[in-house]
């Protein structure tokens, strides 16, 4: 029996992890399973990665990366962290979308955009603990010495409070699963002060990565820098959340079709279309108020150079292409186009964190960076961590289809 | 801050107040556009209200054994079998439907389906004549549980009799609400994990072998073919 629509508890705690974990197979049944071609490339990914990771804590930054007193700062921070956090945002999106505004008809993908969010930022995490390294110094700038002037201060404990809190709203999946009966439905009676905590979090942490860029006025290039930066890192995250939850949730009903199809039916459409009319209004602003940066930075007469173009691509074709497609997509009921404008918003957020972080940064300097074959696979192995994590938990827990036992609980 | 190469201060502060007022212009209609959705394809109306085991589409119309009616705009009225009888049941392996041209009575068996070489009435939701049969019902009964509102109608009749007979019908959030609370009073607790498919969610389909497995057909009889409803059809004969 599978273990979501258990309602007795097992007999012994075997049965409980062949139950629970194994998926009602015996071990040696569960580890045939395991080989699908998903499985064997995360497999090869992970054992390729991990020792690369080792490595690195063992040899230091400067044995794996090209990282150096010029370029600090390289693929780790651009993809993993940056564009991590910003991909993760359709976690505070949603949450906030349902329970302080109230529109019920997006709660069948709450939990689904709950754990993205949990694991990109445990892919965040992961990717700031591999970029800093010595991890055993992490208490110290959360705890002993306290930066208050620093905006890496603000970042580091805003990160650390919002995982928690995302722990927290995942949990109840988490305690249904283990048919913990009594926690779980304590524990809904919080779930509006952490949807709360999580969204001012949110507010605070995405606004303030864009400000540790305000920081460096001379290395990044004009048409990226401006004081406008926190408003850009935080209206691009719920465009980036909006894009990450459409995509997300296409996904995830193709690949876990057999498990959806047997729960209550989803009007995914509808949902999609829904959320595509909130992504063309955040990126139509976003759009203008970058343009309205450029004017307010005087570097409106670099558009027409190399990094203008780039500029221009990230502009004209990642946000208001995405954004005027998102309209249509609303206006006619374009489901399919929805999750074409979704895809080209998740890339437009990535471009620009990429830009922010690395091509725009040091653009003028004699020697660009280049990550080097262990920075990509650092990367590559991050984001294996997340998708296999992602598929161990929606097998067994109840993220994409309701707990028949929890129908309608917080 | 870089220097303004080709703008004054004054003009930039013009240029920028331009944008913001362009961006406020542009804003009303974009916001109008996005908002003024075209209306959504009738089979994609499937899960219109909030919660509970079942959808029923909208423009549906329930009756209480478990057939259901949609109207065209021309007045001719669909049949079919809802979604809890069909998960209720499972694969149908055989459907005899009325003849073109007949008359069928509300409350009074309209049709014959066959499972498992068991034969079970449906009834009527409306009096009407008979005007089309589903020749793929026929022709591929086991299929009819995969679109139970859209494909899996069942024959086409046009109503006849007072109207006041519809009224009787259950629609909207009242209809989703019949079959949850059918579906939950058929469900003891202790027998729950059997009758819903894995990971929890929808009935099974066939969930009437899990609950009763030697008295199953009975049960299938007493929701099709509701005590109160063969009442009604005495009544008015």
């Amino acid at each position: 029996m599978s273990s979501t629509a258990a309602v007795s508890r097992p007999a012994n705690w075997q049965e409980w992890i062949r139950d629970h974990v194994f998926l009602g197979m015996s071990s040696r049944d569960y580890l045939k399973s395991l080989w699908t071609p998903a499985d064997v490339i995360i497999g090869l990914i992970l054992l390729a990665g991990i020792p690369v990771i080792i490595y690195r804590f063992v040899a230091g930054l400067g044995a794996v990366t090209n990282l150096d007193q010029t370029t600090p700062w390289g693929l780790w921070i651009g993809l993993d962290v940056a564009s991590g956090v910003a991909l993760a945002a359709g976690g505070y999106t949603v949450a906030c979308t349902v329970y302080i505004f109230g529109q019920k008809k997006y709660s069948p993908i709450v939990r689904p955009a709950v754990l993205t969010g949990m694991l990109g930022y445990l892919l965040v995490v992961l990717g700031l603990l591999v970029d800093l390294g010595m991890p055993w110094h992490l208490p110290y700038p959360l705890f002993l010495h306290f930066g208050t002037t620093s905006v890496m201060f603000e970042l580091a404990w805003c990160v650390a409070l919002y995982f928690c809190v995302l722990i927290f709203e995942f949990l109840p999946a988490v305690l249904e699963w283990a048919g913990l009966r009594k926690v779980r439905l304590y524990l809904a009676k919080f779930t509006i002060g952490a949807i709360i905590a999580g969204v001012m979090l949110s507010t605070l942490h995405q606004s303030s990565l864009g400000s540790l860029f305000l920081l460096v006025p001379d290395k990044l290039h004009p048409l990226w820098y401006s004081p406008f930066l926190p408003f850009f890192f935080f209206l691009s995250s719920i465009a980036a959340g909006i894009g990450m939850v459409i995509f997300e949730s296409s996904l995830s009903h193709k690949a876990f079709h057999d498990q959806i199809k047997k729960g209550r039916p989803v009007d995914l459409d509808g949902i999609t279309v829904g959320l595509s009319k909130g992504g063309a209004l955040v990126l139509f602003a976003y759009f203008f108020l970058k343009v309205q940066g450029v004017v307010a930075g005087g570097s409106w007469h670099l558009l027409g150079t190399k990094m203008g173009a780039l500029f221009l691509t990230e502009m004209l074709g990642f946000i208001l292409l995405p954004s005027l497609l998102f309209a249509f997509a609303a206006h006619f009921y374009k489901p399919g186009l929805a999750r074409f404008a979704a895809i080209l918003t998740v890339l437009g957020i990535v471009l620009n964190r990429i830009n922010v972080s690395w091509l725009a940064l040091n653009w003028d300097a004699p020697n660009r960076y280049v990550p080097s074959g262990y920075e990509i696979l650092t990367s590559l192995t991050i984001i294996a961590i997340g998708v296999a994590a992602f598929r161990w938990i929606v097998n067994r827990m109840p993220v994409l289809v309701e707990h028949p036992d929890y129908k309608g609980i917080h | 801050m870089n220097e303004h190469d080709f703008l004054t201060l004054d003009t930039m502060r013009s240029a920028e107040y331009l944008i913001a007022a362009l961006y406020v212009l542009l804003f009303i209609p974009f916001w109008k556009f996005v908002s003024n959705s075209a209306p959504r394809p009738v089979m994609k109306e499937a899960a219109e209200t909030e919660g509970g085991w079942f959808q029923v589409p909208a423009d549906i119309f329930l009756d209480r054994g478990h057939a259901w009616m949609k109207k065209a705009s021309d007045g001719i009225a669909s049949i079919g079998l809802d979604e809890f009888a069909h998960r209720l049941i499972g694969p149908v392996s055989q459907v005899s439907l009325p003849d073109v041209g007949s008359t069928v009575k509300r409350g009074a068996p309209a049709l014959r389906i066959q499972v498992d070489g068991k034969e079970f009435a449906v009834l009527s939701p409306v009096d009407g004549r008979v005007t089309a049969i589903n020749r793929q019902a026929l022709d591929n009964p086991a299929s009819l549980g995969k679109d139970p509102y859209g494909s899996a109608w069942l024959f086409r009749v046009k109503p006849e009799g007072p109207m006041a007979s519809f009224k009787e019908l259950l629609s909207g959030e009242k209809a989703r609400k019949f079959l949850d609370d059918a579906f939950e009073a058929l469900l003891p607790a202790n027998q729950m994990s059997g009758a819903l498919a894995q990971d929890g969610g929808l009935p099974a389909s066939g969930f009437a072998r899990e609950i009763d497995p030697s008295g199953w057909e009975a049960l299938v009889r007493s929701q099709l073919t509701p005590e109160e409803r063969r009442l009604d059809h005495e009544r008015t004969v």
